[in-house]
């Protein structure tokens, strides 16, 4: 006895084959369609992408023709720039000669006259005078004795050489320095 | 017959494995080959794009600040920083000048010596060769000079202060008074005048626009209005 199988070949393949086959066809289609739905956002991302940096690569071009367009302001900007840079570190090495001269002279009483002044950069102060009456001399030199809380003072007071002159007047001389505490 | 029917069995299921196979390297090439190329690419145009924006940003600043700035308040603070600080020596301005300065104090000018070279007064015209300047730092040079006045203590000192005011910083290192027997009052004036050549400002940076800051402006605003030592032509 002879078995003839009748059926289409088609129908021959197993359950299991079947079941693995499917699952095969799902699998690609899901991971077709999620890279689909990833290629299309991106896509979509991409040209956005592109518009938006082509905007900005347009608004920064014409702020920059702007700004060339200000160069003049610009350069002025540059130029107060450096002469500012240069008046600070001028007026950081300044010494305030007629504050000094003022200072002293305001210290000096009525009748006296000053014969020579020498004021220097660095505060040094040389000074020849003569006072009419003694009561002066005692005077300028109590106004120059400085207080505990005086900010600027003239300070290492040193006299030479007091006497009576031809006009009966006392000359003498002083040295000192001049210190200002910021 | 059974042997024709599963060789075509065979055929059927080879081209199959072969299409979902050539589906599978399609996918996979396209999610790890191409997927990270166009990620990276899309990353590297969003930090441009972010590059860009910050410097868009920091240019509408820097552009709105510019158009905002007072232009004469701009020239003004250039004529006033120029005046204080000037771009040469002018030392026939400052001899202008200190005249000037000195007679609206009542104080005579006697001479006026630039060193090293020397520009004097004494002959009544400008002589010799220009002083060579010293640099101090920052592009600012200095040219000393000595000048002598006649007046009395408190004139020569109304002139200091005025000297210390006015449009050009000029410093004072020493200062010495003589009062002589014949009662003529003499004072010998060591000076330093200051100049700034001009630096090449055409390229200037947006990000670093040198914009006046209110402390500057205060400096600015108390720099005198009028320069007397230019000479009026």
């Amino acid at each position: 006895m002879i078995d003839i199988n009748l059926l289409p070949v088609r129908n021959v393949l197993t359950q299991k084959e079947k079941k693995l086959r499917s699952h095969l066809i799902i699998i690609a289609g899901i991971v077709g369609a999620v890279l689909s739905v990833v290629f299309v956002t991106l896509f979509i991302t991409n040209q956005y992408l592109f518009v938006k940096r082509n905007s900005l690569k347009t608004k920064k071009a014409d702020l920059q023709a702007t700004f060339a367009a200000n160069s003049s302001t610009i350069i002025n900007l540059g130029i107060v720039r450096d002469k500012l840079t240069g008046i600070k570190l001028v007026n950081g090495r300044q010494v305030d000669m007629p504050e000094i001269i003022s200072k002293l002279l305001n210290l000096i009483s009525i009748g006296t006259e000053v014969k020579t002044l020498q004021v220097e950069e660095s505060g040094k102060v040389d000074i020849v005078a003569s006072s009419p009456k003694i009561e002066q001399f005692t005077e300028l030199i109590s106004n120059l004795k400085a207080k505990p809380d005086d900010k600027d003072k003239f300070a290492n007071i040193i006299m030479n050489g007091l006497r009576e002159d031809r006009n009966r007047s006392l000359a003498y001389s002083l040295n000192m320095v001049y210190r200002k505490t910021k | 017959m059974k042997k024709i029917s599963a060789s075509s069995l065979n055929l059927r299921s080879i081209w199959f494995y072969i299409a979902v196979g050539a589906a599978f390297i399609i996918e996979a090439y396209l999610a790890f080959i191409v997927l990270p190329g166009t990620v990276s690419s899309m990353m590297d145009k969003r930090s441009e794009i972010e590059a860009d924006e910050k410097e868009v940003a920091d240019l509408t600043t820097v552009v709105g600040s510019i158009q905002k700035i007072d232009q004469a308040e701009l020239e003004t603070a250039v004529a006033k920083t120029t005046a204080a600080m000037p771009n040469e020596k002018k030392t026939s301005g400052i001899i202008y000048g200190m005249s000037k300065l000195a007679g609206d104090n009542g104080v005579v000018v006697n001479n006026l010596e630039f060193s090293p070279g020397l520009v004097s007064t004494r002959s009544g015209t400008i002589v010799s060769t220009e002083p060579v300047g010293q640099a101090v730092g920052s592009g600012v040079k200095q040219i000393s000079a000595t000048l002598t006045v006649s007046g009395e203590l408190s004139k020569i000192v109304d002139f200091l202060v005025e000297l210390r005011r006015s449009s050009q910083i000029i410093g004072v290192n020493r200062v010495e008074y003589a009062l002589s027997a014949s009662r003529a009052n003499t004072g010998i004036i060591s000076l330093m005048i200051y100049y700034q050549p001009p630096k090449n400002n055409a390229q200037v940076d947006p990000k670093s626009v040198p914009f006046m800051s209110e402390a500057d402006k205060e400096i600015i605003s108390d720099l005198p209005e009028t320069d007397v030592f230019t000479v009026q032509q």
